[in-house]
């Protein structure tokens, strides 16, 4: 008989050897897993509780190895790297950014503060870097450093800041002109830089994060011709290829200029650094595992957490962070809410109170981020914790309480308040906090629904229209004044959606509580925003916090968890910053351990 | 048979018509909207109204619409404000060109060569002027500017077009390659061991979800195997590795196969598992046919029955599968490319999606749209030219 194959022997033979390698392989794994997993704990714990200088009595003394490159997992790819065009806002272009950009400030990670980059030291009113005039108006002056140059050797000048301002409010431009609008005068030098806003605002402190070199910008199309491409650096790389989809490329940058303050070296020591665009989460962790990048920021899941952190015996180092990102419950105050839940009784105060007592915050951070940071008591503590108050910690949980106040709100408003929680369906952290109210709720004995929408709906029309009564979302914080000067915009009673920022509208023109809190609240915000004087400043965020918290008005929960992870057997110096400066926020300071003789 | 590929064409117009209707209508209905994310900051109100002017988001909807769709069949010119990059002129014909000879060069093939192999005949001559237009592709359409600061939809979608290509028709190839030969003999030795084996791997292949496949994919193939060997066999993530430039041919080929054989795989996995039932199944009608029992009744061999009796009958409807597979190539493999940081129009398609980027997702939506209606055109003539039992009418 003719066959089709040589031999039907041979084929089962093969079949037979394929099926035992993929049976060796399963069994194999399934091995893997067990003993990964049952080393997950005990470092867990060690890892959370790791001072952030731990980093520093790990670190070699001895003189770094130049040379070698790092690969960076990134789960997001930057639509533009020119960060004043829409999409440049997006966090990844910092992120890449931190290799060329270069500004009048950074964060430093190791006391999350803002400190001077191309300037000399940050100016403020004591060190005669701001002053007020006479007439209100607010000067700020720049010292660039003598030795800041561009990559091709350019010195930075007063021209450069100059032009950036220009590029910015120019009206053609699809550029965020905020704060920058406000500036009516300026005077340039070889190495200074002055500009007057029309009126004191702390809001100076954020601005020309970035500068522009003027030398091989101007003449060119601003919005078109820097999207793949990127001007002379002003930091320790500079951009070299961009694969779409793929990766980003930079290399070193010869001509920066500063030194390691640990060793006297030259920085940077890395040949090259490259961010790997990975969009799925297990597959960026896969590619941790396989050492095809060396490090990694993923989302904050415990899942990934723990897959990380049982690495650590192979040579990975997880930091996990409280982050800058700080889930908060909110009531809505505006008529829209009564769309949703016609039983609402946000204006009462005792509901609310009612409901900040119900709240278990510790079994929340139990069970959606293992435990790993403490609750939050204030919105503070996210933008500068030496600041807060930890206003909210007069709201215990205290099921007790909550009947109290819930019995009270009932009698006051002659209806049987119920409460609706909507947040967004598609986090899964949001999604458990949702299933842990029903059963906190229901202690409490306050009737409770569920209510829950996409995030594109939650953020649209829901927000826009304040059609939630119970809600649920996220704001970021960030260091020094203006961030936290700047969070209470969204409590402003003058600044009702659209024009303004208040989507709770707690104390607007169409909001069911409007009293003295509400028009206390406005002058402070106004008064915020009108002076620069440091001890000022910190009185009126006192008194916002604690109006805020003594009217509950919203209800902090928790940082979101914010892990960064780095074989350290291959790359030394990282540490991880939590704050919008990211990952790379001292990518100059990489070196590769393993070039160490 | 003119008549009907133009009726087949006016037909696939309309179709493609609703479609852009519809899915612009979903993509306004699902709420959100591209800005959303900058709402969230509290000082962006100025910006977020002067983006929602220049992008034309604060137009009625059927103007939103009309101007998408008359700019989606516009050549770009040098004058465009939508950040087209290049202009139409006689250069850019030469795709057109190339395209009406191909489609010349197919009907002289259809009604001049009369054997059984002129379907692949004319399969070649289009897949040969496919790649020449692409590779003189210089004409370029105002898609209009994508929302999240990409650039030219244009640019950006065609950007991506080669690394879906690679990605799919290598998968393709394996799963045709494999597939095919499997269902043979699936068929030849029914309910063999070998068949049962076949088909619980051709379900199992099925009904795994593929991000299941990809990612154990991973970690058998490059974790594992690569701490089992101590050599790095394939990677993880990724298209090609930093530095592909400067790597000589050989490692370029290395480079390109390391990468691009896990996701291949895990694509032809469960494309071959369809390949190889629906050829089962074909071959089994054929097997079982009249004339086959006749053909043995004769004495024919084995070997000639089944290859030149059997399997040209049976790998008839095995086209139509392969046509409709092409055109959803062309939309990219969303999962895979995502699990796999494979740099393709479907990861950009989930991207525009989150996003909110209408004009990237209009765009990528209306490739696949269009690819279909070609392609189904393409299975219907292939077929009745395959198959002379087929009449046009």
């Amino acid at each position: 008989m003719n066959r089709l194959w040589p031999s039907r022997k041979v084929g089962m033979l093969v079949l037979l050897v394929a099926f035992a390698l993929v049976a060796a392989a399963c069994s194999s794994g399934g091995t893997a897993t067990t003993t990964t997993t049952s080393t997950t704990a005990a470092p867990a714990a060690t890892t959370t509780t790791a001072p952030p200088a731990t980093t520093t009595t790990t670190e070699p003394k001895f003189e770094k190895p130049y040379g070698g490159e790092a690969v960076v997992a990134q789960d997001q790819e930057p639509p533009t790297l020119n960060p004043f065009v829409p999409g440049g806002d997006n966090f990844v272009v910092s992120i890449i950014g931190q290799g060329y950009f270069a500004g009048v400030q950074e964060i430093d990670g190791f006391t999350l503060e803002l400190v001077p980059e191309l300037v000399t030291e940050l100016p403020t009113v004591s060190n005669g870097g701001v002053t007020v005039n006479d007439d209100g108006s607010m000067t700020v002056k720049y010292q660039i450093r003598d030795e800041a140059v561009w990559d091709d050797g350019t010195p930075i000048s007063g021209d450069d800041f100059q032009f950036t301002l220009d590029i910015i409010l120019d009206p053609d431009l699809p550029t965020d002109k905020t704060t920058y609008d406000t500036i009516v005068d300026t005077k340039v030098g070889p190495k200074t830089f002055e500009y007057t806003l029309s009126a004191p605002t702390v809001l100076y402190e954020l601005l020309f994060g970035t500068i522009i070199p003027k030398h091989a910008v101007e003449g060119t199309d601003f919005v078109a011709d820097w999207n793949e491409k990127m001007w002379p650096s002003a930091g320790p790389f500079k951009f070299d290829e961009w694969a779409k989809g793929e990766f980003v490329h930079l290399v070193k940058n010869d001509n920066y200029w500063k030194t390691d303050p640990e060793t006297g070296q030259k920085l940077p020591y890395l040949d090259g650094v490259t961010f790997k665009f990975i969009p799925e989460t297990e597959a960026g962790l896969n590619a941790f595992k396989a050492r095809e990048v060396d490090i990694i920021n993923p989302p904050p899941a415990t899942e990934s957490i723990e897959q990380l952190q049982a690495l650590e015996s192979e040579g990975a180092r997880v930091e996990v962070l409280a982050g800058p990102i700080w889930e908060h419950l909110n009531f809505q105050f505006g008529p829209g809410r009564l769309e949703r839940n016609e039983n609402s009784c946000n204006e009462n105060l005792n509901m609310r109170k009612a409901v900040a007592h119900t709240i278990d915050k510790q079994l929340i951070v139990d069970e959606i981020l293992a435990g790993q940071v403490e609750p939050l008591n204030s919105y503070v503590d996210a933008f500068s914790p030496t600041l807060s108050q930890e206003a909210w910690s007069q709201y215990d949980f205290n099921v007790d309480k909550a009947k109290e106040f819930y019995g009270m709100a009932v009698e006051e408003m002659g209806k049987d308040c119920s409460v609706v929680f909507s947040t967004t369906s598609n986090n899964d952290a949001r999604v458990k906090l949702s299933e842990l109210f029903v059963d906190m709720f229901g202690k409490a004995g306050i009737p409770y629904e569920n209510q829950l929408e996409d995030s594109q709906i939650f953020f649209g029309e829901t927000l826009d229209n304040g059609k939630w009564d119970l809600g649920e979302w996220a704001w970021v914080g960030s260091p020094g004044l203006s961030g936290l000067i700047g969070i209470h915009d969204v409590f402003d009673p003058e600044g009702p959606p659209p024009d303004g920022s208040n989507f709770y509208r707690w104390g607007t023109p169409d909001s069911s509580v409007q009293d003295d809190a509400t028009a206390r609240f406005a002058e402070i915000r106004d008064e915020m925003n009108a002076t620069v004087d440091d001890k000022e400043l910190v009185a009126l965020i006192n008194e916002a916090e604690n109006i805020l918290a003594d009217n509950v008005v919203i209800f902090p929960l928790y940082s979101r968890l914010d892990p960064g992870a780095v074989w350290e057997d291959t790359i030394g110096g990282f540490k991880h910053n939590p704050t919008s400066a990211g990952i790379t926020w001292n990518m100059e300071e990489w070196y590769r351990v393993d070039l160490a003789g | 048979m003119l008549a009907y590929i133009t009726r087949r064409l006016v037909y696939g117009l309309v179709t493609l018509l609703a479609l852009s209707i519809i899915v612009f209508t979903l993509l306004q209905l699902s709420g959100g909207g591209p800005l959303d994310r900058l709402k969230l900051n509290p000082r962006m109100a100025p910006y977020i109204q002067a983006l929602t002017e220049q992008w034309g988001l604060d137009q009625p909807l059927y103007k939103q619409y009309w101007t998408w769709l008359r700019n989606y069949v516009s050549p770009c010119t040098s004058t465009d404000p939508q950040g087209c990059t290049s202009s139409f002129g006689l250069k850019n014909a030469i795709p057109i060109i190339m395209l009406v000879l191909a489609i010349a060069a197919t009907a002289f093939v259809v009604y001049s060569v009369k054997n059984h192999w002129r379907g692949a005949l004319v399969l070649l001559v289009w897949f040969v002027a496919i790649l020449f237009a692409f590779r003189n592709m210089s004409i370029a359409f105002n898609w209009g500017i994508s929302f999240q600061g990409a650039g030219p939809v244009w640019d950006l979608v065609f950007s991506r077009v080669g690394a879906t290509f690679r990605l799919g028709f290598t998968a393709l190839l394996l799963a045709l390659m494999v597939g095919i030969p499997l269902g043979i003999y699936q068929a030849i030795r029914q309910y063999s061991f070998f068949d049962q084996l076949g088909t619980t791997a051709a379900f199992v292949a099925f009904s795994t979800p593929i991000f299941v496949i990809a990612l154990a994919l991973q970690i058998l193939l490059a974790l594992k195997l690569e701490q089992w060997t101590g050599v790095k066999l394939f990677y993880v993530t990724g298209m090609n590795n930093p530095g592909y430039g400067e790597m000589s041919f050989l490692q370029q080929i290395a480079d390109t196969l390391q990468h691009l054989t896990l996701p291949a795989l895990s694509i032809a996995l469960i494309s071959l598992a369809g390949y190889s039932r629906f050829q089962r199944a074909s071959m089994l009608d054929v097997l079982h046919s009249d004339y086959l029992r006749t053909a043995k009744a004769k004495g024919l061999p084995r070997r000639r029955i089944i290859v030149k009796h059997a399997l040209r009958n049976a790998l008839i409807p095995i086209v139509t599968l392969v046509s409709l597979d092409v055109a959803f190539i062309i939309g990219g493999a969303i999962i895979t490319e995502s699990i796999f940081g494979w740099p393709g129009i479907g990861r950009l398609y989930i991207v525009a999606i989150g996003t909110v980027d209408y004009p990237v997702v209009m765009s990528i939506v209306m490739i696949i749209g269009i690819g279909i209606v070609i392609m189904n055109i393409v299975a219907d003539i292939l077929y009745g030219v395959m198959d002379p039992r087929v009449r046009y009418d």
